[in-house]
């Protein structure tokens, strides 16, 4: 469903490439052969390569150069490499050291907060961290000196960490958990058996089994014996611009199992699925039955849809709590009827 | 940028490049800037900015276009019809703002003119935000004429390490220029929450060079 169409930075920036790579001298026949190639894939590589050329040879842009020319006096000595390695080595650190200092607090009672269906809720939290709370969710905040938990009991929520590698921000699922230094990311409860779905916009998240969790099969046990903690272990990690999904599965032995899976998600896929967070709904070529799925969870009206056009695909951005407004618009490009009983919306052909 | 005999319709003449550069180039924060305004339309600003390019650039003859600025809006204007019959569903919002749309077609109003130029300073400052060493290449390349193997010879690098000086300026300028610029910045909603992703790439490639 998700298209891999190249974003209009990575063609600027292979554009940029093949001006500088043309400026330096006649390409070889590989090297003709791929730009070809390259130009035909998209006719937005053809506008990004004119524009890259253009702004190189832009007179303007020389003017400006030539004003602002002072004595190059480049020494080859200052351009080291160091703070780059030292910045990696001090992020890699940070990390490391958040896996050491987890810790468990004992299951207590925090402070609840819910929302109504159709209502986007923010909730700020003391360190400037925020939690989104979408449509018809649950959950309770755990605030404490060395951890920060959020039980996720219903819903959908997205969470901006504010960094603090001593006080690891968690969020407790009913079979995994979602942990977190300083991110951002949503977690989604898809099922009443405790499957999820994580997205992460930025940072980093480890997913894993909750410190409560019966262990799943023999090796588990073994070894959480040998790890005091079960994160960081076992975990699975999502980085930026990828999604997880925690499935309840039974495994060859037929034991329940918390299985999860890793995918990519184009930036901006992932941002049109959380559009949420400003009380809108956007459709890339999802089918009307799966919109509407969508849509009820937004608002207590619910759209029905009848017939072939449940398998049509739409596109587009709608306010999430107006499902009459989408039915409308929907008819009206799909040239299909609607009717409206009570909170029930059909469309149909 | 050697001459050389066969060469598809879709490569770029040099002399096409600068009738661009000098006819569209300081235009583009003032088009930026009215796609902007029609957001409401939910297209991708960097597509059609870019769908515009491909046709000015592929277009036969520019000869006949006596005001380069009133006909790249028109050809963007082209592109976003385009686009709206290519998706199923078109946004309530979106039926209204074309008709809008087509009412100032001819005419940019005078903030997007006046918002989004393409001042010289505007440019210094993009140049001047450029990383040293990216910047000291730059220079030689195009203010001193030289070549990049000459530029490696001076910086006492290699040539391939200043070909990649020269793609990475290219590229920061496009940036400046297009979706991180502050003037005319186009973003579309939903990529609005990308969390400054792009700003972090930006921030990685200056230390890169550093």
């Amino acid at each position: 469903m998700i298209t891999h169409r190249p974003s209009a930075k990575s063609i600027d920036e292979a554009a940029a490439r093949w001006v500088a790579r043309l400026d330096a001298g006649a390409l070889t026949p590989a090297e003709d052969t791929e730009l070809t190639a390259w130009l035909d894939s998209d006719t937005r590589c053809v506008g990004a390569m004119a524009r890259a050329q253009a702004y190189f040879v832009s007179p303007r842009m020389e003017l400006a150069m030539r004003i602002l020319r002072r004595p190059p006096a480049p020494s080859v000595t200052q351009w080291g490499t160091l703070p780059r390695r030292a910045v990696l080595m001090g992020a890699a650190a940070s990390v490391l050291g958040a896996a050491v200092l987890i810790r468990r607090p004992a299951p207590a009672a925090g402070r609840r907060y819910a929302s109504e269906v159709g209502e986007v809720r923010r909730i700020p939290l003391p360190d400037g961290s925020k939690i989104t709370l979408n449509t018809d969710s649950v959950l309770e905040v755990d605030y404490r000196e060395d951890s920060r938990t959020i039980r996720l009991l219903k819903g959908e929520a997205y969470f901006e960490v504010a960094k603090n590698p001593d006080r690891p921000f968690v969020v407790e699922g009913p079979k995994a958990q979602a942990r977190a230094v300083g991110t951002a990311y949503a977690v989604r409860l898809e099922d009443d058996k405790g499957g999820m779905r994580v997205q992460v916009t930025s940072g980093r998240v480890a997913v894993e089994l909750p410190p409560q969790a019966p262990p799943a099969t023999a090796w588990q046990a073994l070894e959480r014996l040998w790890t005091p903690s079960t994160g960081a272990t076992n975990g699975t990690h999502v980085t930026a611009n990828q999604e997880a999904e925690v499935r309840i599965g039974l495994n060859a032995a037929g034991v329940e199992e918390v299985q999860v899976s890793l995918r990519d998600v184009a930036p901006g896929a992932l941002g049109r699925s959380l559009m949420w967070r400003e009380g809108l709904l956007s459709f890339e070529g999802v089918t009307l039955a799966e919109a509407a799925a969508e849509f009820a969870r937004y608002s207590v009206q619910k759209i029905v849809v009848k017939g072939a056009p449940a398998h049509e695909r739409i596109s587009g951005l709608f306010a999430a709590t107006d499902p009459a407004g989408f039915a409308r618009a929907i008819a009206l490009g799909l040239r299909i009827k609607s009717k409206r009983e009570g909170d029930v919306i059909t469309l149909y052909k | 940028m050697g001459g050389s005999m066969l060469k598809s319709a879709k490569r770029i003449t040099d002399e096409r490049a600068r009738w661009l550069a000098v006819n569209v180039v300081p235009h583009e924060p003032a088009l930026r800037s009215w796609l902007k305004r029609k957001a409401s339309l939910r297209f991708d600003i960097d597509d059609v900015v870019q769908e515009t390019y491909a046709i000015l650039a592929t277009k036969a003859t520019v000869d006949t276009i006596n005001d380069p600025k009133t006909y790249a809006f028109q050809v963007a204007y082209s592109v976003i019809l385009q686009q709206l019959r290519h998706s199923r569903v078109v946004p309530i919002t979106a039926v209204a703002d074309i008709g809008t749309l087509e009412t100032v077609m001819d005419e940019p109003s005078p903030e997007d003119t006046v918002l989004a130029r393409f001042e010289l300073e505007h440019v210094q400052r993009a140049i001047e935000a450029l990383p040293r060493k990216t910047r000291a290449a730059f220079v030689m390349r195009r203010v001193e004429g030289l070549s990049q193997q000459e530029i490696a010879r001076r910086m006492n690098l290699s040539e391939h390490t200043i070909q990649k000086h020269v793609a990475r300026g290219i590229k920061l300028l496009l940036a400046q220029f297009g979706r991180d610029g502050s003037d005319g910045a186009a973003k579309s909603p939903a990529d609005k929450k990308k969390t400054g992703l792009e700003e972090r790439d930006h921030a990685q490639a200056k230390r890169k060079v550093h």
